[in-house]
């Protein structure tokens, strides 16, 4: 499985210290939850390792460890095993827990590491797209989160006005 | 075969609820043959050979 060999190059860029930690989001995280969600792209979110000296996060070093693996680098894409795949780093405290209470889970014995369902809900609902209304539906539908722990990342993080506001958009019965 | 839309809905929920059941592998295969899928219609490829039918048996028993 080409997506097996993804994880495996990120794995191996976290064993050798270019990143510190990762959590995949976007479709392929959400697959972990509900039925495939089809997409075109790997959204892997990423922590690096502080550099000393450096006041810059850049993200130069994975470039370079992974085209060095024969990636290649297509706009802001990096091509591993014919799948674009998109680094990106934490914009918010939120993305920030997402990453470090990921949940451990493996694909076909490769270890990889997944944001929790409450997380994806939180990030779609923050993030805001039609298509991130419509993910956080589909977890709502097929009955994926855990109310209390979403309301508990919802208070954290601010998101219970909006979240109200998707409610009476989505959830209401009121016209 | 049914045209009443209350058993098409419970059929379809039940389709995807099978579906999200499965291993995580195995939802990231039918992930990559829908992408293959994506990318043929994409590129206005003439034959749709590779494109997963998530209903079929074959998905069924991936």
């Amino acid at each position: 499985m080409k997506l097996k060999e993804v994880f495996a190059a990120i794995n191996r860029m976290k064993s050798d210290g270019v990143i510190d930690r990762y959590a995949i989001g976007g479709a392929v995280g959400a697959t972990f939850y509900l039925e495939p969600v089809a997409t075109l792209d790997v959204d892997v979110f990423v922590i690096f390792r502080p550099e000393p000296g450096r006041l810059i996060i850049s993200p130069q070093p994975i470039f370079d460890y992974l085209t060095a693996l024969g990636a290649t680098i297509e706009g802001e894409y990096l091509v591993i095993a014919g799948w674009p795949v998109r680094f990106l780093l934490p914009t918010s405290p939120l993305v920030e827990e997402a990453i470090a209470e990921a949940l451990q889970t493996d694909v076909d014995g490769e270890p990889t590491w997944v944001f929790t369902a409450e997380h994806l809900a939180a990030i779609a609902l923050q993030t805001g797209r039609a298509k991130d209304k419509a993910r956080l539906l589909q977890f709502i539908e097929a009955g994926a989160l855990d109310a209390e722990r979403l309301d508990a990342i919802l208070k954290k993080h601010g998101l219970v006005e909006k979240w109200q506001r998707f409610e009476r958009q989505f959830l209401s019965d009121e016209l | 075969m049914t045209f009443a839309i209350q058993e098409i809905l419970k059929s379809k929920r039940a389709l995807r609820e099978r579906l999200a059941a499965r291993p995580y592998a195995e939802k990231l295969r039918l992930l990559e043959q829908l992408r293959e899928c994506s990318l043929a219609i994409a590129a206005r490829s003439s034959s749709d050979k590779g494109c997963v039918n998530l209903a079929s048996d074959d998905a069924r028993q991936t």
